[in-house]
């Protein structure tokens, strides 16, 4: 259904990243089906997948049997990793896109990008065990999980060195949708540092359901996609809604969460490596946790901070629907299809002129070319050239 | 060919088949983001009375039966919280949202392959929301097991509490509702880019 | 427009083909169906099917992982369980009805409508057995005290068994959908073919979990 020309090597990264994300739900949100139904039969139809014999629980003697926890917890995390890996590839795609349009310059590496979406996806699948390193596994299954999850380093770092080999000697615009891009890329590597050393069972056995693993998890998932959300937000919002948004109202907000969720969420490490233990509602009675209390507080005021600055964007989201500036077709000078269409789209996209394609997604700054940018959809007769 | 274009994709009129039950992928793309918008409110409502929670665990607050928030309470924050946002809004707003509306548009086509069944995935997972949102007022309150939902504390039922009620049944019927649906809507992406 | 000399301009990103518009095979068009400014591709809706396939087989495939995990655990409570013996006809049913929807499918590309529907109608018909069969078994087994909860075992033997039942029924509705519902989006050759794959899949699928609950046993 692609347009004539589109080939895949000239899709635009979001694309890529929408398409192995379709993938990895299709094939992970099934599992989680049928641990959800299990989970269910055994809440009310009194069968025991999971439950094992002789709980005892308020002093009733449940009478299942045989049943294994470790399996609802193999079913769960087989869905419950490509799920993280869900939530990041669409912002992953997004960051390629903007970082690139308002650099001014081609993505750097542009099919190893492509690839490495597919590779993270790929090995998203393998490595469900390294939530489970203290279950009581074999090491040799731990060690194997450990490997494979520190693999997925691998694409993910060609990532990130391409997305700043895209910025590199480009011609940058601190526009909202490329801070919180930038602010992508930062929190990205900052959540997945600390990721790696989750990947270690040694490391993990002490880690282990602490606020470490809350503060990871929170960096890329909580923080990075939801800016991954943002740079799509402020950037697609003219095309959207035919409207601009604030751009001072953006800067404020983008500094406001970025500075706010490294201040609840940088701290949050040191709390898991003392010992802090998550989900734990009252941790008053332990001794050796009062010392901690001192940065409960800091996360707790910079987390009001931060939600309270979320405010900002939902007003500015809403009030620039009404009021804003009316936005032309291409106000980012963007090289992609959904530029050349009016803002908002009509009913069938294009008008009933369906555009053809004829390069890629991101000729930015082409030599000969007289604009530093080429959309995809002109043929090369209509590229004005440079004197 | 002409007329098949016609019928494909002839003009909504009303109200309800422009903005409701809409199967332009423009429409159902803001469904999704207004959806997880709504839902990343919640979550994060959710996650400051946690945080309040942790600093002052005695401050007497209004809104609790009792006064003070329990432990379980506070557990069934930590479920609610970590559900609705994993569910609602970051696999919601990146693919549902963004996705839909830009995927056919990016790659020049007139809509997403299947527009009914996208239509549908949007509702159900509308319906899915409201499901999680009533965990909170069944008999037995949300669930307190993590968005994890180990078992054997998830398996057991009533007997062993608060929150062990009908709280994860309604949670998990959601998953039953949501996945198939969703699956099938997203799926399309695949089939859209062939 | 610049003068008529044209200088070249490089494609900084080499996307391995020069130039584009129609003249390409990889966009819309394909699959003997509308343009891409018209309606969807008829081989779109194929892609679709199997890519939701792909989608049932992992559910299948974690119920089935369980299963097998629980059978090997050890000092287990597991009762090995007899199939009943009905569960014999109703796959030589099901098979069947593969078959009479491949003679089906045959005599509608040979244009033959009659023959088309009459074999058509067997499939259905033969399906509606099966699931009246898979309900025998059931109640086989309720008569003789085995329920839902009564072992591992027989948790695995109704979970399975109604799963495929329940994707069953809907490849029943699909059938009778496109014996008495003319298509819209969908030419018939397509709706049969959609169809067909999801039968054999369901049929194929059930002789997999037959052959696990027997020899598994």
């Amino acid at each position: 259904m692609r347009a004539p020309g589109m080939t895949l090597m000239r899709m635009p990264l979001t694309c890529w990243g929408w398409f192995v994300t379709a993938i990895l739900g299709l094939l992970a949100f099934g599992v989680l089906l049928a641990g959800g139904i299990l989970l269910l039969l055994d809440r009310s139809a009194g069968t025991s997948f999971f439950l094992p014999a002789g709980l005892v629980i308020n002093d009733q003697v449940q009478n299942h049997s045989g049943g294994s926890p470790l399996l609802w917890q193999h079913l769960f995390w087989f869905f419950g990793h490509p799920e993280v890996y869900i939530a990041i590839l669409p912002g992953m795609g997004v960051a390629s896109h903007v970082l690139s349009t308002f650099a001014r310059k081609p993505v750097y590496g542009y099919r190893a990008m492509a690839m490495a979406i597919c590779g993270i996806g790929f090995l998203g699948f393998m490595v469900w065990g390294h939530h489970m390193f203290v279950s009581g596994m074999s090491p040799y299954s731990g060690f194997a999980f450990s490997v494979l999850t520190m693999s997925i380093g691998v694409p993910s770092a060609i990532k990130t060195f391409n997305w700043l080999g895209t910025l590199w000697g480009g011609k940058i615009q601190l526009k909202s949708p490329m801070l919180f891009a930038l602010g992508f890329v930062s929190l990205f590597v900052s959540g997945g540092l600390s990721g790696l050393f989750l990947a270690q069972p040694a490391v993990d056995n002490l880690l282990h359901a602490t606020y470490y693993v809350v503060a990871h998890f929170h960096l890329v998932m909580g923080v990075a996609a939801i800016f991954g959300i943002f740079a799509a937000t402020y950037f697609w919002f003219p095309k959207m809604f035919g409207r601009m948004m604030s751009e001072p109202l953006g800067k404020i907000h983008f500094w406001l969460t970025f500075v706010g969720t490294y201040c609840i969420f940088m701290p949050m490490h040191f709390v898991g490596i003392a010992g802090g233990i998550r989900r734990y509602a009252d941790a008053s009675a332990i001794e050796y946790l009062q010392k901690l209390q001192p940065l409960h507080v800091f996360m707790t005021i910079a987390a009001f901070i931060t939600a309270a600055a979320q405010l900002i964007f939902i007003f500015n989201f809403f009030w620039s629907l009404k009021f804003g500036p009316k936005a032309p077709k291409n106000p980012w000078d963007a090289t992609t299809l959904e530029w050349t269409t009016d803002s908002p789209p009509p009913l069938d996209n294009f008008g009933g002129e369906f555009p053809s394609v004829y390069r890629g997604p991101y000729e930015f700054s082409v030599p000969g070319a007289k604009e530093d940018f080429i959309p995809q959809h002109l043929a090369p007769a209509q590229v004005a050239r440079a004197k | 060919m002409s007329s098949h274009a016609q019928s494909a994709h002839a003009a909504p009129t009303g109200f309800v088949s422009k903005y409701i039950f809409s199967t332009d992928h423009k429409v159902i793309g803001i469904q999704y983001f207004l959806l997880a918008l709504t839902a990343v409110v919640v979550g994060i409502v959710l996650s400051v009375l946690m945080r309040f929670h942790l600093v002052w665990p005695n401050a007497h607050l209004p809104f609790v039966s009792g006064g003070l928030m329990t432990q379980e309470q506070y557990l069934a924050l930590v479920t609610m919280h970590g559900t609705i946002m994993v569910f609602f809004v970051l696999t919601t707003a990146p693919q549902g949202g963004f996705g839909n509306y830009f995927l056919p548009i990016q790659i020049g086509a007139p809509d997403m392959a299947f527009p009914r069944l996208n239509m549908l995935s949007f509702w159900v997972t509308f319906l899915a929301f409201v499901a999680i949102i009533a965990a909170f007022v069944v008999p037995g309150g949300a669930p307190i097991s993590g968005w994890t939902g180990y078992t054997p504390l998830s398996g057991i039922g009533e007997v062993t509490g608060p929150g062990e009620g009908w709280g994860p049944d309604v949670v998990d019927c959601q998953h039953l509702a949501v996945l198939p649906c969703v699956t099938a809507g997203r799926s399309q992406f695949y089939c859209h880019a062939d | 427009m610049a003068g008529t000399t044209v200088t070249e301009i490089p494609e900084l990103i080499g996307t391995g083909r020069n130039g584009g518009g129609a003249s390409s095979g990889d966009g819309g068009g394909e699959g003997s169906g509308p343009s891409a400014s018209g309606g969807v591709p008829q081989r779109t809706y194929v892609t679709g099917m199997i890519v939701g396939l792909g989608g049932i087989l992992m559910f299948f495939m974690a119920l089935v992982s369980a299963y097998i995990v629980r059978k090997g655990m050890p000092n287990s409570t597991w009762i090995p369980l007899e199939v009943p013996h009905i569960l014999w006809l109703n796959t030589v049913i099901l098979v069947a009805s593969s078959f009479t929807l491949a003679r089906s499918r045959s005599l509608f590309r040979a244009d033959n409508e009659d023959g088309f529907r009459y074999w058509w109608g067997w499939t259905t018909v033969l399906g509606v057995f099966f699931l009246v069969g898979q309900v025998i078994a059931w109640r086989q087994l309720v008569a003789e005290g085995i329920y839902l909860q009564s072992n591992p075992s027989s948790s695995f033997f109704y979970v399975f068994t109604a799963a495929h039942g329940l994707h069953l029924v809907g490849g029943v509705l699909a059938l009778l959908s496109v014996a008495f519902r003319p298509t819209h989006r969908l030419t018939r050759g397509t709706a049969t073919e959609v169809v067909s794959i999801y039968w054999h899949f369901m049929d194929g699928l059930w002789v997999f979990l037959f052959l696990l609950l027997l020899l598994g046993r």
